[in-house]
Parts: C-alpha cells; sequence; structure tokens
C-alpha cells in the first residue's frame, strides 16, 4: 500500500470515531435533557394537584362562578328567542282573528253563534241570560239572538252597552252572579296559558 | 522521512480523537447540568407554592389561570348558545304558519 492511501485511511477512520463519539454524546444529550423535561413537567403537576386539594373549593367556586353565570346567561336568551318565537305566533294568530271579526262574514257569525252556545252550556240553569258584544257584532246579534234563543232553550237578550273586545262574547245572567267570558282576546289568552308547549313543540324549539 | 511524516500524523489523529472524547464529554455534562438545574429550579419552586399554599397564600396565581381557564369556557359556552339561538331564528315559515293554525283551531270553538 502507498503511503498515501495508508493516510487517507486513517484520517477516514479516525473522522468516523470522532463523528461517532459526538453523535453519541448528542444523542445522550437530548436524551437527558428529555428526561428533565418530563421530570419537571411531572414536579409541576405533582404540586398542582396537591394545591388543587388544598385550593379545590375555591377554584371550584371560580370556575362555577364565571362558567355558571355564562350557562345561566346563554339559557336566558334561548329562553327569550323562544317567547319571542311564541309571541310572534300568538300575534299574528291575534290579527287573523281581529281580520276575521272585523270582516264580519258567515264564518265568523258561525263562531260567534258557537261562543253564545258554549257560554249558555257552561253557565246552565237559567231562563234568561244578556249576551253583550262589541259594536260591530251587535247588528248581526240582534236578528240572530231570537232564532238562537229558540235553538237553545233559552231567553238570550242583547245588552245594549257594547264591550271594548276584539271579538266574541260575554254572557252573564240578569243578576250578574254567573258570567262566562268567550271573547276571542280571552280564549286567545287561555291558548296561551294552555297550549303554549304544544305550539313550542310544533315550532321545534323544545 | 516518509515513516516519520506518517507517524506525525497519526499522532495529530490521536490528538483529533481525545478532543472530540473531551468535546463529547462537555457536551453530556452540559445537558447533565442543564438537567439538574432545570429539576432543582422545578422542585424548588414547587416547595415554594406548596409552602405558601400551607400558610394560605400564593394562592392568587392558581385562582387567577383557574379564573382564565373558567372565562375560556365560559366564551366557548356563550358560543354555543349564540349558535342555538341563531339556529332558533331560522325556523321556517310553514313551521310558523302549522303553529298559527294550531293557536286558531285550539282558539275558535269547535
Amino acid at each position: 500500500m502507498r503511503s498515501i492511501e495508508l493516510e487517507a485511511g486513517l484520517i477516514d477512520k479516525a473522522v468516523e470515531e470522532r463523528n461517532t463519539l459526538i453523535a453519541k454524546a448528542e444523542a445522550r444529550a437530548t436524551r437527558i435533557l428529555e428526561n428533565a423535561r418530563q421530570e419537571e413537567t411531572r414536579i409541576k403537576s405533582d404540586v398542582d394537584r396537591h394545591l388543587r386539594t388544598i385550593v379545590g373549593s375555591e377554584l371550584r367556586a371560580v370556575h362555577d362562578r364565571i362558567v355558571g353565570r355564562a350557562n345561566l346567561d346563554g339559557r336566558k336568551m334561548v329562553m327569550e328567542v323562544k317567547m319571542e318565537l311564541l309571541d310572534t305566533v300568538f300575534e299574528s294568530a291575534r290579527e287573523k282573528l281581529e281580520a276575521m271579526a272585523k270582516k264580519g262574514g258567515a264564518d265568523y257569525q258561525e263562531v260567534v253563534k258557537k261562543l253564545i252556545s258554549e257560554a249558555v252550556e257552561a253557565i246552565g240553569g237559567e231562563d234568561e241570560l244578556i249576551v253583550s258584544s262589541n259594536k260591530a257584532d251587535n247588528g248581526f246579534l240582534k236578528k240572530t239572538l231570537p232564532e238562537l234563543s229558540k235553538e237553545l232553550g233559552v231567553s238570550l237578550r242583547l245588552d245594549d252597552k257594547p264591550i271594548d273586545a276584539m271579538g266574541g262574547v260575554i254572557v252573564k245572567n240578569p243578576r250578574g252572579t254567573k258570567v262566562y267570558y268567550n271573547t276571542l282576546e280571552g280564549r286567545l289568552s287561555k291558548v296561551r296559558g294552555s297550549k303554549a308547549s304544544e305550539v313550542a313543540e310544533k315550532l321545534g324549539v323544545i | 522521512m516518509e515513516m516519520e511524516r506518517i507517524l506525525s500524523m497519526g499522532s495529530r489523529l490521536q490528538k483529533l480523537l481525545v478532543e472530540a472524547k473531551a468535546e463529547a464529554e462537555r457536551m453530556v455534562s452540559e445537558a447533565q447540568k442543564e438537567a439538574d438545574e432545570m429539576i432543582d429550579a422545578a422542585k424548588t419552586e414547587s416547595n415554594r407554592r406548596r409552602m405558601r399554599a400551607q400558610r394560605g397564600t400564593g394562592l392568587e396565581e392558581m385562582l387567577a389561570e383557574e379564573e382564565k381557564e373558567a372565562v375560556k369556557e365560559a366564551a366557548k359556552v356563550a358560543k354555543d348558545y349564540e349558535k342555538q339561538v341563531g339556529e332558533l331564528r331560522k325556523i321556517p315559515a310553514e313551521k310558523m304558519e302549522s303553529a298559527v293554525e294550531l293557536v286558531l283551531k285550539e282558539a275558535l270553538p269547535k
């Protein structure tokens, strides 16, 4: 072997050995630091856990105060929107009823007759009853009541004083001891009280 | 002459390896020192916090951290509710109409 080749071989071997030494040292140093970081995290977690057992209730109180308030506000906001939707539905129904009453057509007149009939049945046991309605309905009731009286077997008299209502009637006995409110507003309000959850279900907001 | 040159180079290469070994040891030693310092600092800090907590002080940090986390969680909760409200407001007209019909059916006498 020529001396130049011998030299090159020696250099290569030495450089390779050096690189291996450095690479191993780097790997070891990385491992040492990585282990130290894990140990550091463990120590911090341990103390956190320990402190949490000491101040757990205070931390929970902080959490509950802030997150609890957000939940409360959120539920309130959702509830308000649901109420708004129900308001919209009932307002729309009210407008339709009002339009029907104002128009005063045959359909509406039939509704009023049924409202009177329902009131008569609910009061029961009276020979004479007084029917109050708004000014607009008085005209047709004057004509209708005699016939309805025969039909229902009770004397129905129209009150001279009109009531302030969108439509429907108030029926009472002459002494005023039995009164049946059957106005459209009243019925709508009753539906709101008793059927709100069904309406909400229909809207898909339950 | 040639033999002398080879011997001299051998000596230089030997020196290179000795230096590399020393460098490797220095790297490991520095890493170990850094690791020890890191762990010591964590232990010291942990003991300090433990002592302060036992004396009932130094909890502000934890409470502040908890508050920070809770505020983040609260923001997420609020966002979820806002999304829910947004969905509620998108009720189709047919559903509204159907609900109105139900109300009218109930309000009018049978």
